[in-house]
């Protein structure tokens, strides 16, 4: 692989352009890490093949269908191209907590909960859409607010 | 299996309550209870609590439905009325007749009922201290 590195010209912004045939996994992971860098209050996803750059804050929840994983705003649907697992161990130490096998809340864009049928929980999201808690996961969220200390 | 057990003890505790006041009502008669019919109203309080507390650890993937519900409730209902008529015959609380069918599904009506109250508390508790926390957590 070639590597090219040039100046730029006067008044021209930095930029990296990648030139490849096959953009596999491992060099979006790439591209990624440089866009991340070390500022973790956003998150690239992509928006009809366009890698955007999503502030976490903006993110309701992540969703993981079919093996493809989403992150939903308030009316805006992202794919992440990452697994849910790597989310969860990623952001764990913010607001973002696992709450089912397939989905991940942003407990800052929660309204309320409410109380469902054998000991789950339903998450009302400041946009007006519910997510389940799965029971399983309830533990996890009292740790998280600290109930039951 | 934690969160069963827990479930299990919860149901245990609050029905074997349900059914200690059932049998004060109408075995009141009898003047006191003996410590055999204590351990046979344990009996039957650990069977229905472990019935329910299966009930309860069902987790739909989607959403139920109210007539799902509803049959989930009968089910339920028809199970436990099965334990306590099979029991309480055995132990000679009801009669094998029609009148003693009724006072069955009595009991365990009020039973249910009782049960119903008792966890409609004890979930509207949790849910407001998780709502409160949920509340401090986001204006931190």
């Amino acid at each position: 692989m070639k590597i090219t590195i040039l100046e730029p010209g006067p008044g021209e912004e930095d930029e990296l352009i990648v030139k490849i045939k096959d953009l596999d996994e491992d060099t979006l992971k790439l591209i990624r890490r440089i866009k991340d860098g070390d500022n973790k209050d956003s998150i690239a996803v992509f928006k009809d093949d366009n890698i955007v750059m999503l502030p976490l804050k903006e993110i309701f929840y992540f969703d993981s269908v079919d093996n493809r994983v989403f992150a939903y705003t308030k009316d805006r649907t992202y794919e992440v191209k990452r697994k849910l697992f790597e989310l969860e161990e990623e952001y764990e130490r913010t607001s973002f907590l696992r709450i089912s096998k397939n989905a991940i809340v942003n407990i800052r864009q929660i309204e309320r909960l409410v109380p469902e049928f054998n000991g789950r929980y339903e998450a009302r999201l400041k946009n007006g859409e519910s997510i389940m808690i799965s029971r399983g996961y309830v533990p996890m969220l009292k740790r998280k607010l600290g109930v039951g200390k | 299996m934690k969160e069963f057990i827990k479930k299990f003890l919860t149901f245990f505790l609050i029905i074997n309550t349900g059914i200690t006041i059932i049998f004060a009502i109408f075995a009141g008669n009898a003047g006191s209870i003996d410590v055999v019919s204590l351990w046979r109203i344990m009996l039957i309080a650990a069977l229905t609590a472990l019935v329910t507390a299966v009930v309860f650890s069902i987790e739909p993937k989607k959403h139920l439905t109210v007539p799902m519900i509803v049959l989930i409730f009968f089910c339920h209902f028809f199970v436990l009325s099965l334990i306590v008529y099979v029991g309480g015959t055995w132990f000679g609380w009801f009669e094998r007749s029609l009148s003693g069918l009724l006072s069955v599904i009595l009991s365990v009506g009020f039973v249910y009922i009782f049960t119903t109250v008792a966890t409609v508390i004890l979930t509207h508790k949790e849910t407001n201290e998780l709502n409160e926390a949920l509340k401090d957590y986001k204006e931190e």
